[in-house]
């Protein structure tokens, strides 16, 4: 019965064990360490606060068990496989009467079982432990078994990748990077298309199509989740039958493969132009992307593209060929570079029609607006997204979509601090259409956005506290901004509507300017639902019904930083003070440096530092520099004045 | 026994073997002779069934050899430096062995521990080239092959060790038609045991012979005359080459040796010596120019 005895041969398998068993043993006390012998330890400590962060056996060192999901197995895979990337070894095993088929199953064969093992070990271990221990209230059997099932199809899923890989390329180390390449390929090039894209085609919303999902479709990435979201039962199906795929395709590689194909770095000729061309293209995306955002400017992406797409190329060449000298080939690289600047052409130039396309108002069923799709997106976990619907709103909303398309006013870019504007139609044959514009401030446009953004409409799109049901509020905190320790508490019932009203006027009365200033928030608003969820909101200087209801009910002075907390303000021209000094740590220095300035105003005055403060934002870059000195203690602030709102008796003094 | 016909293989770019057509015989040694580069290792591979041909079929006994198990288990490859698993004694490299090849023959495993001087339970990778070398060949022996496909083996090894090997590869031959296809850049080193020789030169077989054939057929002369005879005497004779040294004549002849006497000696010789030829002269003189190319693989 010889050819039985060929199916399966122990010796082989002995040979694996004593070479590569130890993969599985790291594995294995890697498991140990992240899960049984943590249980131990948070059980000798007794860290009992500790146990309602464990949701279930992921819980317990996550990094490590994502680390050893991640690397374990494809190592294993690459010590597994070595011997097909080394000479002398696969001539050697493949001169022995067995089929490649045969030695291939006992190979990966055994992986599986060093995989297997320890899981199933480990899983036994914490299944003894979660009744020894007693912490069967935050672990239950079904949990251990889904953390065994996970663990296990995923470390499968990896080893499988990099067993392919494995066969595709003829050298250990590229197994391990191409491995890793191909577990982030599908995030990666949707990303890189995605901001790429966007130096292309006006209003495209690279962010849109950065959903969240996109993450997700890296397996990398997407294990990561594994503490917080466990494997859907679509995914693991998904992952099973890619596992299967992988293992036949794999297997036929190994038949199809020629074993001289050992330490070159692509094992099949066929292979060797889609990494040629694959390299070049994605170092040139990421080179675009890298000096696309870092420079904004079309001169630096178009070296990047140029610089990237020839270190992709040349680079793929050299891994290839082993040698620096890979120059002489540069015609393939001009037809290359040729072809992906035409292609570049054909997007600047808008062939798809994409720049254009705006719907018309009969179309339009409702319109999200906003600053990006992430507001959009919040809102939207909670159910609670609003739509601009009125038509008014809608057809000014159209007309300022026109005018952002046809000014072009991205060419402000890096000249000016900018806002996104974001727009997301919703259509009435259920199609949806998303742009994105970059929105310079105080720009030709504000004729345009002013009747948008003090529609009621859009306030309730953007402020949630408008449309929020009042009576679920069981708490508003207010907490001071600034180096003050200062805060309220609302708890009555009967405040926290009144409060909410006063706010809520506010709002509705803000103007557009008041909306887009930067003037600085007085103190946070949180507003704490019996959901237990929070909203936030900015005070800003011009909620004056919230001051004013506050101060109704003596809480002002503890609520927000007043003029009582500084001890005094000193008020010196930009152009007179030492710029590098306001940043330095030390206020002695600071204060030191416009005490020694004979221009400098000293503020003193409670009714005047009041001004001050009410029309001071961040520190940028206007005619005066302010200086806030703290009574408690050695703070100091470094601000400026709003935008034409310096008070009168700042420029009197100045005037002489 | 062995076959090849129009054997192509590209290899690295190169076309290391090209339209190769060989004939191995049962129970015969055949000595494949090329300079580094030849392409004799790509061959040999091909033959094994490690490589697969691009071109051209190769079979043994019949049937092609790559990835038929029936075949391979009759035949040993036996590389240019000998692969062991890594940290396996000889002992364990033998379990190995006796369970993929099903001839093994424990017997005479336990019998050849007196030819070679190894620990059987000392760790392989700790012996010098020499010693891994004799490993090799008693684990070769031990699988009982058909076919013993050999890469320069016995490169390190010592010429007592070598006279050893050889005698028990002549004996298994002998005694059970054993086929053995050896490799080598050196023609002395296999010209006493093979029966016949190929030259590869830049992947093509240029020379195939027997060497019993080739030794008795060609010949030696030295001669000298009391009466010079006619400058074209020697146009009758296959001349291979010839020298005047002084009175004396040098010439190398092929024929059989009675007709090269009695030619010779009717022109009435003063001496007449015929001389035996090393294997190597033989080469160089019938291959002329590509001789003179080749000449490193004879010396």
């Amino acid at each position: 019965m010889p050819s039985k005895t060929f199916w399966f041969n122990k010796e082989i398998c002995m040979q694996i064990i004593r070479n590569m068993s130890w993969v599985s043993i790291v594995y294995f006390l890697g498991l140990v360490f992240a899960l049984p012998l943590k249980m131990l330890m948070m059980h000798t400590n007794d860290e009992y606060i500790y146990y309602k962060e464990i949701k279930n056996p992921f819980s317990y060192s996550f990094e490590i068990q994502y680390g050893l999901m991640l690397i374990i197995p494809v190592l294993l895979a690459i010590f597994l496989f070595l011997y097909l990337h080394l000479k002398d070894s696969a001539d050697f095993l493949h001169s022995l009467p067995m089929s490649r088929k045969v030695v291939f199953n006992h190979y990966v064969g055994m992986g599986v079982a060093f995989l297997t093992i320890p899981v199933l070990i480990i899983s036994c271990s914490v299944l003894i432990l979660r009744s020894v221990l007693d912490v069967g209230m935050f672990i239950s059997i079904e949990e251990v078994l889904i953390w065994t099932g996970i663990t296990w199809l995923f470390t499968m899923f990896i080893f499988f990748c990099a067993v392919y890989v494995g066969m595709v390329t003829g050298m250990a180390i590229l197994q391990g990077i191409f491995t890793y390449i191909l577990l982030l390929f599908p995030t990666g090039i949707v990303v890189l298309a995605a901001f790429n894209v966007k130096y292309f085609l006006h209003g495209f919303s690279y962010e849109y199509y950065l959903n969240s999902k996109v993450e997700t479709y890296s397996p990398i990435l997407y294990g990561s989740y594994f503490e917080h979201r466990a494997m859907s039962i679509s995914a693991a199906l998904l992952f099973s039958g890619l596992i299967i795929l992988l293992y036949f395709a794999s297997l036929w590689l190994y038949n199809k493969r020629h074993i001289e194909a050992a330490s070159s770095a692509i094992a099949f000729r066929g292979i060797k132009p889609i990494f040629i061309y694959g390299m070049a293209i994605g170092v040139m995306l990421i080179c675009g992307m890298y000096f696309g955002e870092m420079q904004n400017s079309t001169g630096w992406l178009v070296f990047g593209y140029i610089a990237g797409s020839l270190l992709g190329y040349f680079g793929a060449k050299m891994i290839i060929e082993k040698t620096w000298r890979v120059f002489g080939e540069y015609k393939r690289y001009l037809y290359f570079a040729g072809l992906a600047g035409l292609l570049m052409l054909l997007f600047q130039f808008d062939f798809t029609g994409f720049e254009k396309k705006v719907p018309a108002y009969s179309e339009i069923k409702q319109v999200y607006i906003g600053n990006s799709i992430y507001g959009y997106r919040d809102a939207d976990a909670l159910g609670q997204v609003r739509y601009l619907r009125e038509k008014e709103n809608i057809q000014n909303l159209l007309t300022l979509h026109k005018a952002l398309i046809k000014e072009d006013v991205e060419q402000e870019i890096g000249k000016k601090y900018y806002d996104d504007i974001f727009f997301y139609y919703e259509l009435k044959n259920g199609k949806k259409l998303a742009r994105q514009y970059n929105l310079p401030k105080n720009n030709s446009l504000t004729h345009l956005i002013k009747p948008i953004y003090e529609s009621k409409e859009y306030k309730e799109l953007t402020y949630p506290i408008l449309t929020l049901d009042e009576s679920k509020v069981d708490k508003i905190t207010v907490t001071s901004n600034g180096p003050v320790n200062k805060g309220v508490s609302i708890t009555d019932h009967k405040q926290i509507l009144d409060s909410i009203a006063a706010l809520r006027l506010d709002l509705l009365s803000e103007t557009y300017e008041e909306m887009i200033d930067e003037s600085r928030g007085y103190s946070g608003i949180e507003l704490l639902l019996n959901n237990d969820k929070r909203l936030y909101i900015e005070w800003m200087p011009d909620y004056e019904n919230f001051e004013s209801w506050l101060k109704q009910n003596n809480l002002l002075e503890s609520s927000r930083v007043t003029a009582n907390d500084i001890y005094q303000v000193w008020i010196a021209p930009r152009k007179d003070i030492d710029q590098n000094l306001l940043h330095a740590y030390s206020s002695d220095e600071i204060i030191k440096e416009f005490k020694s300035k004979k221009s400098v105003l000293k503020v003193e005055d409670k009714q005047d530092i009041g001004l001050v403060l009410e029309n001071s934002k961040w520190f940028s870059d206007g005619e005066y520099v302010i200086l806030f000195v703290y009574e408690n203690g050695n703070y100091v602030e470094v601000m400026d004045f709003i935008n034409n709102k310096i008070p009168e008796f700042v420029t009197e003094y100045f005037r002489k | 026994m062995i076959e090849c016909q129009k054997v192509y293989k590209k290899y690295e770019g190169n076309e290391a073997v090209q339209s190769v057509e060989l004939e191995v015989k049962q129970g015969s040694i055949y000595g494949l002779l090329g300079s580094n580069g030849a392409g004799k290792t790509t061959l040999l591979k091909i033959i094994a069934g490690i490589l697969k041909q691009d071109k051209g079929k190769v079979s043994i006994q019949g049937a092609p050899v790559f990835e038929n198990i029936d075949i391979k288990k009759k035949i040993i490859f036996m590389p240019d430096t000998p692969y062991f698993f890594s940290q396996y004694t000889l002992r364990q490299m033998a379990n190995f062995y006796s369970s993929i090849f099903p001839n093994w023959n424990e017997e005479r495993f336990q019998k050849l521990q007196d030819i070679f001087e190894i620990e059987m339970d000392k760790k392989l990778h700790k012996f010098s080239k020499g010693m891994k070398r004799q490993a090799a060949f008693w684990l070769a022996f031990s699988t009982m092959p058909d076919v013993l496909i050999l890469d320069e083996p016995f490169d390190g090894l010592d010429p007592v060790m070598r006279k050893k090997i050889k005698n028990i590869m002549i004996q298994d031959v002998a005694e059970r038609e054993m086929t053995v296809l050896i490799s080598s850049h050196n023609l002395r080193e296999v010209e006493d045991i093979c029966d016949h020789v190929g030259i590869l030169h830049k992947g093509r077989i240029i020379l195939e012979k027997d060497l019993d054939d080739l030794k008795s057929d060609v010949h030696k002369i030295q001669i000298a005359f009391k009466n010079e005879p006619q400058a074209e005497w020697l146009r009758e004779m296959k001349t291979l080459h010839y020298e005047r040294r002084g009175s004396v004549w040098l010439c190398v002849v092929r024929g059989h040796e009675t007709e090269v006497k009695s030619y010779f000696e009717q022109y009435e010789p003063v001496i007449f010596d015929m001389l035996p030829l090393t294997l190597e002269e033989i080469f160089i003189y019938e291959m002329g120019e590509v001789g003179y190319a080749i000449q490193n693989i004879l010396v």
